[in-house]
């Protein structure tokens, strides 16, 4: 216990900066817009709250959209950011990696729910003493399903972070697994309806089950739209179930805390930024992202089944070995600390 | 004994490369431990994996008498590391460094802080990154005394520090051990620095302990030895002597080192009928290099 504090007193003062500069980014649209506009007070006397209108509306917002991104960098800057400095000394003293990534996430969650917190009051508080376009309930539901929306992102940039070698490795990669169920499914099924039949019915319920795995679509909503396969029919609206998205986002996020505690005791701290897991961190990933554009770039070419499955594991290869090829040009010219 | 230090067949490789390779130490509890070697010989890598920095591919380590590969942090509860380039947090003062200390160790001892840092003239409200190198280590070794260690654990940390700055450390470290009983693990290129703190060395190659000894042991165990002949000097004889490592001849006088005991060569020495025969007084760096060169391992220039 004690030394839980002595980490979270680290965590904090060591933090607490991004954590104002993640405030006025979050609030800068809900809380200092309305205040510029109500001290101007044009228009109608609820004018000051369209901003938030649109905000606790479907469709996305930037406040949101800079939201999803701002956890995703605060979690990377917490982990990777530590790397080769001060992440070196912790592990010498007497606190063990568990103990490090548990204080990381608990100060960055508290951040986070305290950042939405203070909003969320200020939007409330506001709407009872000013005539509002929203109510307080729209408030309450967008606020908790957005705060566990944003922790569970938070907590999956921390995963990232734990085999991530630096801080845009690991923001890019965040990215990239949030992005993922709409990828493979895109491309699954475009792949399918280029050479078998998909029912109608598989795909919209491969649509439906994205929703739910896309974590920013908890926060925008607006893909909660069901399209049709060329997107010119609109179909449905999944409609939000708070309790049981809250309590979905909330298991992930616990899920992917407890991941990222399990390879952050495993991996060591060897040449200082440069995580080493399963083998190489650039390998996977180059694995992984040639498998993407192979996977793509294969439908394009490929007249049948068959040949796009041939056209694929080449392509593969063959994406794979070039960028393998790419990393070791750029070791070479020793644009890169650590060769592939 | 009891042992400060212990590893078992510890390995660790980078690459497939071995970095540490089955590598056996004791480190007797209150002495002060040195360990020499050429860079890339493996004694960060190796100091590292006590600290729990990085983990053994194979084998085991025991500092204190606890595994190193326990994942509970409070083995290193009385284990201070001084690292060669200091890792700190940049944007911290140094009082704030303290104060993470204070908080992490539990036997953290304030009044003995604050007569380290008035002791090297360091100044609390400096952030870290404002610090020289130098400044670095001092603070790095003001923590790791203040917690009261049992084991402290050096990785180089005068590497690169001036005369002056050198030697209020190294006496620190001298006067921790004569008060406190503290074990000295400290690897260093400096060997009159460990001549004069120092009372095992061991040396490390290739990731492996090449030998190991007490001071008093390897001062027994090279020697340097002027002859003076009347004649001729019997060159082939004394070429030929047991565990000769260096001949220098000049005119009569002819200037051996050999590894050994000196009474296993003395009979053949005296058949030799030498005018005078007079033993040289060796400095550590002397006593290393002949002893590597007895190992058959040579440094290239």
């Amino acid at each position: 216990m004690r030394v839980m504090k002595g980490l979270l007193w680290k965590e904090w003062r060591q933090y607490y900066k991004y954590f104002l500069l993640a405030f006025i980014v979050f609030g800068l649209e809900p809380v200092l817009v309305p205040i510029t506009y109500w001290v101007y007070r044009s228009g109608r006397a609820d004018a000051w709250s369209d901003g938030i209108k649109t905000i606790l509306a479907t469709g996305s917002s930037t406040t949101e959209a800079v939201a999803i991104i701002a956890v995703i960098v605060l979690a990377a800057l917490m982990l990777a950011g530590e790397r080769g400095s001060g992440l070196n000394y912790l592990v010498s003293t007497p606190v063990s990696r568990r103990e490090i990534i548990t204080t990381k996430y608990i100060v960055g969650s508290l951040a986070v729910l305290a950042i939405m917190l203070f909003i969320s009051l200020f939007l409330i508080v506001a709407g009872q003493l000013l005539p509002a376009s929203y109510s307080t309930l729209e408030v309450i539901q967008w606020a908790t399903l957005t705060t566990a929306a944003l922790l569970c992102l938070f907590s999956l940039g921390l995963l990232v972070a734990t085999f991530s070698g630096g801080i845009l490795s690991s923001i890019i990669f965040a990215h990239v697994i949030v992005g993922l169920p709409w990828i493979l499914v895109s491309l699954t099924l475009q792949v399918f309806r280029q050479f078998c039949q998909v029912s109608s019915a598989l795909e919209l319920k491969a649509r439906y089950i994205v929703t739910y795995l896309f974590i920013p679509d908890y926060i925008t909503r607006d893909r909660r739209y069901i399209w049709s396969g060329n997107n010119s029919q609109f179909i449905d609206r999944v409609m939000p179930d708070y309790p049981l998205e809250i309590t979905i986002l909330l298991l992930a996020s616990l899920l992917f805390f407890w991941l990222a505690i399990k390879i952050f005791e495993k991996n060591p701290l060897e040449r200082q930024g440069e995580l080493l897991l399963f083998g190489n961190f650039k390998k996977i990933g180059a694995i992984f992202l040639s498998f993407l554009m192979a996977l793509g770039w294969a439908g394009d070419v490929a007249s049948s089944l068959t040949s796009f499955l041939a056209y694929f594991l080449v392509m593969w290869l063959g994406i794979y070995l070039a960028l393998v090829a790419l990393m070791r040009i750029i070791a070479w010219l020793g644009l890169s600390r650590v060769r592939p | 004994m009891d042992l400060a230090i212990e590893t078992k067949a510890l390995s660790k490789s980078f690459d497939g490369l071995p970095a540490v390779d089955k590598l056996y130490l004791a480190v007797p509890a209150g002495s002060i431990f040195g360990l020499i070697g050429p860079n890339g010989a493996g004694k960060s890598t190796l100091i590292q994996m006590l600290t729990g920095i990085i983990r053994p591919d194979s084998g085991d380590g025991f500092i204190l008498g606890q595994s190193i590969r326990i994942r509970d942090g409070s083995i290193r509860n009385r284990v201070g590391y001084v690292p060669d380039v200091p890792l700190m947090y940049p944007g911290f003062t140094v009082a704030e460094m303290y104060r993470l200390g204070s908080k992490l160790y539990p036997f953290w001892d304030w009044e003995r802080c604050r007569e380290l840092h008035q002791g090297f003239h360091l100044s609390e409200g400096k952030h870290i990154r404002n610090l020289s190198r130098g400044q670095k280590v001092q603070v790095a070794l003001v923590m790791a005394l203040a917690l009261r260690p049992q084991l402290l654990l050096l990785d180089e940390p005068t590497a690169g520090l001036d005369p002056v700055v050198r030697r209020a450390f190294l006496q620190t470290i001298i006067e921790e051990v004569a008060d406190q009983g503290t074990t000295v693990f400290y690897s260093s290129h400096n060997l009159n620095d460990l001549e004069q703190s120092a009372d095992h060395i061991a040396t490390i190659y290739r990731g492996r302990i090449l030998f190991s000894h007490t001071l008093d042991e390897l001062k027994e165990l090279v020697h340097r030895l002027q002859i003076i002949f009347t004649g001729e000097p019997p060159e082939d004889v004394i070429k030929s002597l047991p565990g000769l490592v260096e001949y220098q001849q000049s005119g009569r006088v002819i200037t051996i080192t050999i590894t050994g005991h000196l009474d296993s060569i003395s009979p053949r020495l005296v058949e030799l009928e030498p005018e005078l025969v007079k033993e040289l007084n060796l400095d550590l760096e002397s006593i290393f290099v002949a002893f590597m060169k007895a190992q058959g391992y040579g440094f290239e220039r």
